[in-house]
């Protein structure tokens, strides 16, 4: 059994954005559809809000909170969870979003998907889901990798772990390079793999643990 | 069989972007140029539900992706290697590349992440074109490229016939800093172009003065230690740069030596990327770091805390200067100097200088001195001396802990702790951008912090000195680019003058005088550089080129430079041609940027744009040669000789590791100075320019001179009527403007933007998202206002690359000076009091 996670270190992300433009190009999303957000978090408040982004309405990101000189400011990409319990698939009404049983991979299939967003209510993570109401790109060619998603009008999108690419033996968009070297992936079954010998020893977090979802996103502090 | 997903293009969508375009004012001319997707009729559109508009095909094979090496070709220092993905003959995805031998180095960014929206942006120029309206007004009409090119070559050849070839300005700008068609290296066509023309180049005077104050006491390069040395460190310290954003493919070395347990210092104006993990932050005031480094250099001082061995072996620290300044030499104890040929071949003269041996308690050469006095010299054959070292000492006496908490805003106790990191903590590793260099004063500034490096000994060992970048191959072999003769053997004419940006713009180009002198400039040339935005004193900028008779751009895209050209000479994108990335500074490799697709529209590769217009000038014997051979002559630097780099050889794997620097700079103390040791005190200074200014040069003689900025500075009277100053920050999505046309980034920088301090907002009754205007007497800026607790009271923070036409009203480019210091000629982009008014 595979049970595909990630880990994602906070001392090293440096908000460059370069995850989030991966992701945007390499699945050719629309304008108003982003699976993988990171938010300038001006706390350490691993169950208060997520902080804020421009692509989510701020005027700027990279502004620190507290009182200068003694500010806190942190970097956190947010995308879904991938959660072993999640909520979104007991809430879908379809079976649209459905766990993988052999990668733990949430999904939602757009042929099955009405766009009721009973699981973006579900979700304790904000955000990270999108009804596409009326997809609109920025650039007339169609970018991304040839098997892409599909982006269909009325159904909800996020994070697919880019499946098509790891089906094929490649990583995930957001994984390819980070320039803050702050981002791991792999198998969490196989202690051998980058995600698990990343988190061996380390003080870990998870987001909004409470609502119990078991998310397979690991941040490291 | 895996099914393919098309995105329809539309008519509509077409007409609805035209109809943008005009609007915006700039015709660029459109059309698809999406001639592999299926073109769906508005009906199917209409039809889909909620307006869905990709379509699928049934049983498409899946299409087939080749990688191409590409070279990311911006300015901004990174050099990023990347995978170029083509699907049917278009961009569609970038990733990094991978090198085998440095894997440290594999990067990219989310401006290279998005070049396929560069490659088919709407913004791009599309065919020549000619002015029809004002300047500035953007009205063009399309031209073809033969059109174009006799004019342009028209009018040079009436110019250089009437005025001589001087009159030709031409300034190699950076947005394409590839080896033929670029024009920062420059070895580039363009260069060679204006040498065989004898026209003018315009310098850019940017990034000059941290630079040059290395110079100035370390003597030749390279400066930095190299990556693999920062794990090194006990402790970071990193004056006047956020890495994170300005040379983000950097922080990671930083981060993982933290990781590895050396403490991260930051000293920054604000709380941004780095001060978010930093270890320990020291906020100081805009442009008084230098204060900040005479202060510790008191303290050290102070407390018995310097290197002595490392000032006594290292440095100049005892060279023994005279009442009247000059140093004290052999011939003052009147031992006649000889003369010896240097190896230059030039006859130069021998006076050594003197240091005061305590061990024989006589004058004696500084090699053969046993223990070189630091102070405390007598009187040596009548005359009155003192070390370099009491010079110090007396320029750092009025910098009490006190002074320096004024000035700087540091608080006693993190001078106190600065000091005693730097000399009793273990080694220390110096970080440095150019933050400081961005003020008038900034010469200066890094003198001073140059000098505390030097007095704490933290030069010249694994684990200290500085770490600014990666040494690399370098410009190349321009001398041999440049004068190679032509095919019928005529030499070049040569450069036919050098002309500063300052001078250039704010005297030459409206007075047609240098110095008094006449000197005509008819017609400017600029390639691959947007002036307009990325030089200070925007209105100056404007000025000099509504003044012009004639104006060519040769560029990408509809930039704020374009939109005043008087012929347009449309550019193509980097991976439609191909070119060798031969300069970056912080990556060690030469990069071959393979043609990828073909060029869009009717754009064509610069370096054949160079090459038309040398054709139409009568020179084409001058560009008699393929471009391997032209590269193979710039790869014919020592180095590249020595280890037979061809282009040949760095297309095997499209790049090569360039190892041709030591791993530790100044390694064992050995400078790059004539003396082997780094100096503090120069006898005599010359400015680096002459636009006939007056010059102090007292100030520029002693490495402890330190003067306050012209703005920034708190205690300036002009801070009562403009009590703001603005640090006009580097974006994270843009390199210079260049991305300025990729909605993509938007997403994460929207639109322009000043930070400013809560308490500083309150004051003025300014709320977030309200819309400011920032001015003072060269102009204004208006944008939306964010509330930011990591700027400090009285310091703005905002992103300096947008366009004048993103912005609501002016730009911030307009508040700026375009004014040298009086020996550097470098652009303050951050030495700027403004004034704020809520609208």
């Amino acid at each position: 059994m595979t049970r595909y996670g990630m880990a994602i270190d906070l001392r090293r992300c440096i908000g460059c954005q370069a995850c989030a433009a991966a992701c945007k190009v390499a699945n050719n999303n629309p304008k108003d559809v982003a699976y993988n957000i990171v938010y300038t978090k001006p706390d350490r408040d691993w169950e208060g809000s997520f902080g804020t982004a421009v692509v989510k309405g701020a005027l700027a990101n990279d502004n620190a909170g507290g009182t200068f000189p003694n500010c806190t400011m942190v970097f956190l990409p947010v995308q879904c969870q991938h959660c072993e319990n999640p909520a979104c698939e007991a809430a879908c009404p379809t079976g649209a979003t459905s766990k993988d049983p052999e990668t733990g991979i949430v999904s939602v299939d757009s042929e099955l998907c009405i766009g009721c967003e009973s699981c973006i209510k579900a979700c304790p993570y904000e955000n990270v889901r999108t009804l596409v109401k009326s997809p609109e790109y920025y650039l007339d060619v169609v970018v991304g990798e040839h098997d892409a998603p599909p982006h269909v009008a009325g159904t909800v999108e996020k994070c697919t772990f880019c499946k098509n690419l790891i089906d094929r033996g490649e990583v995930p968009a957001c994984m390819q390079l980070c320039p803050g070297r702050a981002r791991y992936w792999g198998d969490l079954d196989d202690p051998n793999s980058d995600v698990s010998k990343a988190i061996q020893g380390r003080d870990t977090v998870f987001l909004m643990e409470s609502a119990g979802t078991q998310p397979n996103v690991y941040y490291l502090q | 069989m895996a099914e393919q997903t098309t995105q329809g293009f539309t008519r509509r969508s077409f007409i609805k972007g035209a109809a943008a375009l005009t609007a915006a004012g700039a015709l660029v001319g459109c059309s698809s140029q999406t001639d592999n997707l299926k073109e769906i009729d508005a009906d199917q559109v209409a039809d889909s539900s909620q307006g869905d508009t990709q379509v699928k095909a049934d049983a498409v094979p899946v299409p087939e992706t080749k990688i191409f090496a590409g070279a990311c070709r911006a300015q901004c220092g990174q050099g990023c290697y990347l995978n170029v993905h083509v699907r049917d003959g278009q961009v569609v995805r970038t990733t990094a590349g991978h090198f085998d031998d440095g894997p440290e180095f594999d990067r990219i960014c989310p401006k290279g992440l998005t070049q396929p929206a560069r490659v088919y942006s709407s913004e791009r120029l599309q065919y020549p074109m000619r002015r029809v309206g004002e300047r500035g007004e953007g009205k063009f009409e399309r031209i073809s490229w033969d059109e174009a090119i006799k004019e342009v070559t028209d009018k040079f050849k009436a110019y250089t016939e009437e005025f001589g070839p001087k009159s030709i300005a031409m300034f190699l700008g950076s947005g394409n800093t590839a080896t033929l068609g670029g024009a920062a290296p420059e070895g580039s066509l363009m260069k060679r172009l204006l040498a065989v023309m004898g026209g003018s180049r315009v310098l850019p005077d940017r990034d000059i003065a941290t630079p040059m104050a290395w110079a100035y006491m370390f003597g030749a390069g390279p400066y930095a230690n190299r990556c693999s040395d920062t794990v090194n460190a006990k402790h970071h310290v990193i004056w006047g740069g956020d890495i994170a954003v300005s040379d983000k493919q950097r922080a990671h070395f930083f981060l993982e030596a933290r990781d590895n347990g050396t403490e991260l210092v930051v000293i920054d104006i604000a709380f941004r990327t780095m001060p978010s993990k930093a270890d320990w932050f020291i906020p100081v005031h805009p442009a008084t770091d230098g204060a900040l480094a005479l202060g510790a250099i008191r303290y050290i001082l102070e407390q018995g805390w310097e290197a002595t061995d490392f000032l006594r072996d290292h440095t100049e620290a005892p060279y023994l200067v005279k009442e009247d300044g000059m140093f004290l030499r052999m011939s003052d104890l009147g031992v006649e100097p000889t003369t010896t040929t240097n190896a230059q071949g030039q006859e130069v003269t021998v006076d050594p200088q003197l240091v005061w041996d305590e061990e024989t308690q006589a004058p004696a050469l500084p090699a053969e001195a046993v223990r070189p006095a630091l102070g405390n010299v007598p009187e040596i054959e009548g005359i009155k001396v003192r070390t370099e070292m009491d010079m110090i000492r007396e320029a750092v006496e009025p910098w009490t802990l006190e002074r320096t908490t004024e000035v700087t805003g540091v608080s006693a106790e993190d001078i106190q702790h600065l000091a005693h990191l730097y000399t009793q903590e273990g080694d220390v590793q110096t970080g440095m951008k150019f933050g400081l260099n961005h003020y008038n004063n900034g010469m200066y500034s890094s003198k001073c912090v140059n000098a505390l490096l030097l007095v704490a000994g933290q030069m010249g060992r694994s684990g200290s000195g500085l770490f600014t970048g990666e040494p690399n191959f370098g410009e190349g072999n321009v001398e041999a680019a440049i004068t190679m003769p032509s095919s019928s053997g005529e030499a070049p004419q040569g450069i036919g003058a050098i002309l500063n940006w300052t001078d250039f713009c704010n005297n030459i180009v409206l007075t047609g005088k240098k110095m008094g002198e006449d000197f005509p400039i008819k017609a400017f040339y600029v390639s691959c550089t947007n002036i307009v935005s990325n030089q200070t004193e925007q209105n100056r900028t404007i000025e000099m080129l509504k003044a012009l008779d004639f104006f060519v751009v040769q560029d990408m895209t509809m930039n704020d430079t374009a939109l005043y050209a008087d012929i347009l000479l449309p550019a193509c994108h980097w991976f439609e041609n191909a070119d060798l990335r031969v300069r970056y500074y912080t990556n060690p490799y030469l990069l071959w940027n393979e043609k990828a697709v073909e060029p869009l529209y009717e754009s064509k590769p610069d370096a054949e744009i160079y090459r038309m217009i040398a054709d139409a000038m009568g020179y084409g014997d001058f560009f008699d040669f393929t471009d391997d051979e032209y590269l193979n002559v710039l790869l014919t630097t020592p180095y590249g000789v020595e280890n037979g780099i061809t282009i040949d050889k760095i297309r095997e794997k499209n790049y090569l590791k360039c190892s041709n620097d030591p791993t530790i700079a100044f390694e064992g103390g050995i400078f790059g100075t004539a003396s082997g040791r780094a100096m503090f005190y120069r006898e005599t200074a010359a400015p680096d320019y002459n636009m006939g200014q007056e010059v102090d040069i007292e100030k520029e003689k002693f490495a402890c001179y330190w003067e306050p900025a012209k703005e920034a500075d708190l205690s300036n009277p002009l801070r009562e009527q403009f009590p703001f100053t603005i640090c006009c920050e580097h974006m994270r999505t843009r390199a210079h403007t260049q991305w300025y046309d990729v909605d993509y980034l938007k997403e994460f920088e929207r639109q322009p933007v000043c930070r400013i301090n809560p308490e500083d907002a309150a004051e003025y009754g300014i709320k977030e998202g309200d819309t400011i205007r920032l001015y003072n007497d060269r102009g204004s800026v208006t944008l939306l206002a964010t509330i930011n607790p990591g700027q400090q009271r009285r310091a703005l923070h905002c992103p300096r690359s947008f366009l004048t036409r993103e912005h609501i009203d002016g730009d911030l480019a307009r508040t700026t000076f375009n004014e040298y210091n009086q020996a550097c000629r470098n652009q303050s982009y951050f030495d700027c009091a403004v004034a704020i008014e809520k609208l």
